[in-house]
């Protein structure tokens, strides 16, 4: 398919100068609020070299760090992606009183500073909140161990799958679901073959959001953490303690796989999107 | 199969008014049967209801004399068309036709080649040969209609229920697949409801219309019928362009080109003058002011009118052929 739009399209008042200093002023804050920092990022993590680099990265406590990270961004995903599809199928396909209420709490984590969503499992959990005490005195920690930083992480991570399911479900109405169900299909075989293939992009624009954020999510895991080195901290956390060190090439080092990790998930957003836009998908 | 709607009754929540209102109607076997009323008249909520997408609040749906208040919709065995198709856009044409049958239990289930022959012989049958492998947003409108009801047919519904079926499409497409509807019925005898608000199309479509308004039935009845003898002032006003007439015994109905323009001074004509004269492609409609006072609304075919000679302004005799009264 040919483009027939003109890739200029002539907006009042533009003139070349407008257009040239526009681009330079866009690019030049991309350069320096984006890559530069980014760049700097690398070079630092490799000024002493390939050597110190992998020294870094291959250290015990990063990789525990860099394990933990994993196992909590995919614990994350995992919950996201199940409640994500649960609250968007409820709020699309069914009417029930509180319904709007039910959106508005899916915002919450949005709208709460992540330190305050660290400090309610702390509340909640910790030696001497509110089930804590019970929990611990039937061997089960969650505050200063690994289910509070998936708790944690949960939270802040909840809305991204059913923020990016509501609106696409609901442009989708129940027209589908209901044809099915005439043609004789059970609920799951609606669920699996015509709900999740029509919202399977939007779910996974979601979970690449999701993953995002729970890989390098801070505030909230750093309250309940307890940074536990090789046990509680996961690659942000732990490239904190490495940076207030002073230990700069391992600290990069470890910074720069988890930039590495972020751009991994923006490029396969741009290949989502490159995929969605196409109308013979 | 014989359906038979007794006393049905629907309110939505949050609406006062019942969408449908204790309507009993009866679809003979093989019956193609039009349910015609004006938007929010509660026709497709009736359909729905036969489908079990919606729960009647009181009254009863009979399949061949059967209560089917406590059966599923995946267990009706209907075949469902909806106005703007609800095709799987993730899916062929082909998985699309073939949907109802790869859903089926395992102990029913056809096998895997055995499905793709007959949406084959589906796709054949609704004229899309060849259109196997594409997808439906590589489909024009009255294609998707066509998949939409080789889909449903797929199941061999004991009924089919169509919905507004050709009420997104463009007149000369519509044409087409009414005339197209109609052959399809007669070859594959299902009984078949559907939903419209053209008169046009449920008068030239169907064995029998169903004139529904605000939730209730008003007549059903063979369209020549329907039209000759309309039951209430509702059908009568729905079908074609109706003048009413205030009378001493009461108001009456004269539809438009029952009013015939004679010689003004001509016995048993009303006096009138031509007020305007619209032309609509082969036939006008004229507007007669009446000297006893009120408009109606003659229409005749244009070369009629160019013989009588009158004009805007013209004083003439409206000879008024028939009325209906109630």
């Amino acid at each position: 398919m040919t483009l027939l739009a003109p890739r200029r399209s002539p907006l009042v008042g533009e003139s070349a100068t407008t257009r040239r200093v526009l681009l330079a002023l866009a690019l030049a804050a991309i350069g320096l609020f984006l890559l530069l920092p980014l760049a700097t990022v690398f070079a630092e993590a490799l000024s002493k070299g390939w050597g110190a680099y992998f020294e870094g990265l291959a250290d015990p406590d990063a990789r525990a760090a860099i394990r933990l990270t994993l196992l909590v961004a995919a614990i994350s995903v995992a919950v996201n992606f199940a409640f994500g599809i649960a609250a968007a199928w409820a709020v699309t396909k069914f009417d029930f009183p509180g319904k709007s209420l039910l959106v508005t709490f899916i915002d919450l984590p949005f709208s709460v500073s992540p330190v305050i969503a660290g400090l309610i499992y702390v509340l909640l959990f910790g030696a001497h909140g509110l089930i804590g005490p019970w929990l611990i005195a039937h061997g089960v920690e969650v505050i200063f161990a690994v289910p509070g930083i998936v708790l944690a992480t949960v939270f802040v991570t909840l809305p991204f799958v059913a923020r990016e399911l509501i609106p696409t479900m609901e442009m989708l109405g129940r027209g589908d679901e209901e044809v099915a169900r005439t043609l004789g299909a059970s609920g799951w075989q609606i669920f699996f073959r015509v709900t999740l293939p029509n919202v399977k992009w939007a779910a996974l624009y979601g979970v690449l959001l999701c993953n995002a954020r729970a890989m390098g999510e801070f505030g909230a895991v750093s309250v309940v953490s307890g940074h536990l080195r090789g046990q509680t901290d996961t690659m942000p956390l732990h490239i904190e303690i490495l940076y207030n060190e002073y230990n700069f090439v391992a600290a990069f080092a470890v910074a720069s796989l988890l930039a590495l990790m972020a751009l991994f998930t923006l490029a396969l957003k741009s290949a989502l999107e490159a995929v969605t836009e196409n109308p013979g998908r | 199969m014989r359906i038979d709607i007794v006393n049905a009754v629907k309110t939505f929540k949050g609406s006062e008014r019942p969408a449908i209102n204790g309507i009993d109607m009866t679809v003979g076997d093989g019956e193609l049967v039009a349910l015609l009323g004006p938007s929010g008249s509660g026709k497709t909520t009736l359909l729905r209801a036969i489908a079990g997408l919606e729960t009647l609040e009181a009254g009863e749906i009979r399949f061949d004399g059967v209560n089917v208040a406590g059966r599923d919709t995946r267990d009706r065995n209907v075949g469902f068309v909806f106005q703007h198709y609800a095709l799987f856009r993730t899916m062929t044409v082909l998985d699309n036709v073939g949907f109802g049958l790869s859903v089926r239990p395992r102990a029913s289930r056809p096998s895997k080649a055995e499905i793709r022959a007959r949406a084959r012989e589906l796709i054949r049958l609704v004229q899309l040969e060849g259109y196997e492998e594409r997808f439906p947003a590589q489909l024009s409108g009255g294609q998707r209609q066509r998949v939409a009801l080789a889909r449903a047919l797929a199941i061999d519904p004991a009924v089919l229920l169509l919905d507004e079926p050709f009420g997104a499409l463009d007149a000369k497409v519509r044409k087409d697949l009414r005339r197209w509807l109609r052959e399809l019925h007669d070859r594959t005898g299902h009984t078949t409801l559907f939903v419209t608000h053209d008169q046009e199309e449920a008068l030239e479509l169907a064995d029998r219309v169903a004139v529904i308004n605000a939730g209730r039935l008003e007549q059903i009845a063979p369209p020549a019928e329907l039209y000759a003898r309309p039951a209430t002032p509702f059908v009568c006003e729905f079908l074609g362009s109706v003048n009413r007439l205030a009378t001493p015994a009461g108001a009456v109905y004269v539809r438009a080109h029952e009013i015939e323009l004679v010689p003004p001074g001509t016995p048993e004509a009303r006096a009138a003058i031509v007020v305007a004269v619209r032309a609509a492609g082969p036939r006008v409609h004229v507007e007669l002011e009446l000297a006893e006072g009120g408009r109606v609304e003659a229409e005749l075919l244009a070369e009629d009118f160019a013989a009588t000679g009158f004009t805007a302004g013209s004083a003439v005799g409206a000879a008024i052929r028939r009325t209906h009264a109630f």
